[in-house]
């Protein structure tokens, strides 16, 4: 028995052994139509890709995804585009579930039909998309593990930004976006508690999404424009705080289970806010001073339509409003 | 006691007569000793041969600018020992293409260096091997009607090797030109492309006279591929490529790795592998 423990171990050590550390990697390309790929595997290794120029392809993969899969801890990479027509991916494979081994990855891109995507397995990894120009596309995919940050931020017009995120506790998407016709879909459907959602739009006629089925959810919109358009759906005991700074825009705002809050303020003109609610001990009541203690629908402005529907026992609710023209219905069955 | 040996065979013809044929073969063992070789034939066509083989078993032995000029030469060189030096086996220079020519070198001991390899001209064919703590200059397979087809291979074994290290006098690995290929391989922890040092107008398309400093890995073509595979504790430097459609491609295994490279130009692609 003896014999056969100490096989396993330096069986275990050898096989940690064969995993690099420390590689660095640069590849810097200016031109058109170039590709671009780096792969790695093992610990504290880094990758930078930088290309100048239209039509190019930026790839870094660290560790190894499927089967026979090989981790790659404390690990960073970055892409960096400028030009149009640009695809930038990064892979991570991180080798534990909880947030223990972080792993970095940034994406820049200047220019015009760009893309950017990172996806990455397990957890601890932190994921930034920068982006400016129009049309363009970030996309963040986290699956299992704890401890997953995606950030976005985008300038322009017509961008998209998508994150997808599936794993356990504390997910966090920060998506900002400036400029006018852009959308944001949040899907952390997936995560099993703490998911965070903060979203800062500035522009008009912008869309956002966003779906959280774990407990304790939050979702954080603050929205500077008009004619946005706001759709969030928390399906567990969740936070809602939702600012919004201009005219006609509207926001629906769906939460099932029980004990949700919302707190929101409207500034401006012919804004819709429709809230539903379903389970007992919701609240939107304005009862607190802190950021998520503010429960209630707040609207300073002309010619605003609240609605909000409690379907269930034990519900609180309150809209105050301050200007001409606005209309409030609420609904508790 | 130093030993010269003078091999020079001159053979000068006019394209209009067809072939010659030379052979010259140098062995010596000992210290010290220094190997001289010329051969000369030029001519337009390419089943002339000049053929040279040089042996030298010792340490701190020379080969002195072995030179070949023409088509089809064939150039061995083989160093058995530590501390020696091939200083500038040429095929051809400026104005004086080779064609389908081979370099052969195999350098077995620490300390060996070559200064200079170069090639000039067309489907040229440059081997290295060395075997040892070795460094390797090869400032090659260029010339004033551009090249292509050339081929470079540059195995080293035994760690602490370089290519590009020896001064700033030649590129570290050098190809000017159309469809030719790199290849580079370096075992035990290694350099290539030890320093970014390159003359103003680097990174414009230029011919070797002016380009006779640095210590990178240079491709300026189109259709070139450069591919370096290490393993240990290594580094690639100002790995280049000027032109369209070229490949680099690095494969570094071991931990402590660095890869750096540079391409400049449509539809080139760029690899770099560490695990």
């Amino acid at each position: 028995m003896k014999k056969l423990t100490i096989l396993l171990v330096a069986m275990l050590f050898t096989a940690g052994m064969a995993f690099a550390q420390d590689n660095s990697a640069d590849t810097n390309q200016s031109g058109n139509n170039n590709e671009a790929e780096v792969e790695q595997t093992g610990m504290s290794n880094t990758a930078e890709a930088s290309q100048t120029g239209n039509q190019n392809d930026a790839y870094i993969q660290q560790g190894n995804f499927g089967g026979g899969a090989v981790q790659s801890n404390f690990a960073e990479a970055d892409i960096e585009q400028i030009g149009n027509q640009n695809d930038a991916t990064i892979s991570q494979r991180q080798g534990f579930s909880s947030g223990t081994a972080v792993s970095e990855h940034y994406i820049y891109q200047d220019g015009l039909r760009n893309e950017a995507s990172l996806t990455t397995f397990n957890g601890g990894n932190f994921g930034d998309i920068e982006q400016l120009g129009n049309d363009n596309w970030a996309k963040g995919r986290q699956s299992v593990g704890s401890d997953n940050d995606v950030q976005v931020y985008q300038d322009g017009n017509t961008n998209r930004a998508d994150v997808n995120q599936l794993g356990s506790e504390n997910a966090l998407s920060d998506i900002s976006q400036v400029g006018n016709a852009n959308e944001t879909t949040v899907d952390q459907s997936a995560t099993s508690g703490n998911a965070q959602f903060l979203e800062n739009t500035t522009g008009n006629n912008n869309n956002v999404t966003g779906v959280q089925y774990s407990t304790w959810a939050k979702v954080d919109l603050l929205i500077n424009g008009n004619q946005n358009t706001v759709d969030t759906e928390q399906d567990r005991t969740g936070k809602a705080s939702m600012d919004f700074y201009g005219n006609s825009n509207t926001m629906t705002v769906f939460q099932g289970f029980d004990r949700n809050e919302i707190g929101s303020t409207v500034t401006g003109n012919s804004n819709v806010i429709t809230v539903n609610q379903y389970g007992i001990n919701n609240d939107i009541v304005l009862d607190g001073s802190g950021h998520w203690d503010r429960d209630g629908v707040d609207i300073l402005g002309n010619n605003n339509t609240v609605t909000i529907d409690q379907l269930s026992d034990m519900n609180r609710a309150s809209s105050v409003i301050d200007g001409n023209g606005n209309t409030s219905a609420i609904n508790q069955n | 006691m130093e030993k010269f040996t003078i091999l020079f065979v001159a053979m000068f013809l006019t394209s209009g007569i067809a072939f010659a044929q030379n052979s010259a073969t140098s062995t010596t063992t000992g210290n010290d000793n220094e190997a001289i070789i010329d051969q000369l034939f030029q001519s337009g066509a390419s089943s002339d041969i000049n053929q040279a083989t040089t042996v030298q078993m010792g340490n701190d032995n020379k080969i002195l600018a072995p030179n070949q000029v023409g088509a089809g030469n064939v150039l061995v060189i083989e160093q058995i020992g530590s501390e020696n030096i091939i200083d500038r086996g040429e095929q051809g220079f400026n104005g004086w293409p080779s064609f389908d020519g081979s370099i052969i070198i195999m350098q077995n001991g620490d300390g060996n260096g070559i200064w200079d390899s170069d090639q000039a001209g067309s489907n040229n064919a440059l081997t290295i091997n060395q075997d040892g703590d070795d460094f390797a200059n090869v400032d090659a397979q260029i010339s004033s009607e551009g090249g292509s087809g050339n081929k470079i291979t540059i195995d080293q074994l035994g760690g602490s090797n370089f290519v590009g290290e020896y001064s700033h006098n030649g590129a570290g690995a050098y190809q000017e030109g159309d469809g030719n290929e790199m290849d580079i391989d370096q075992a035990g922890g290694a350099q290539a492309g030890v320093t970014d040092y390159l003359v103003s107008g680097a990174t414009e398309k230029f011919f070797r006279g002016s380009i006779e400093n640095g210590q990178g890995l240079i491709q300026f073509g189109n259709n070139n591929m450069l591919t370096i595979s290490q393993n240990g504790a290594s580094t690639v430097t100002f790995m280049v490529q000027e032109g369209s459609s070229n490949i680099a491609t690095v494969n570094q295994t071991d931990d402590l790795n660095t890869a750096s490279t540079l391409q400049i130009g449509d539809f080139n692609a760029a690899g770099i592998t560490q695990n």
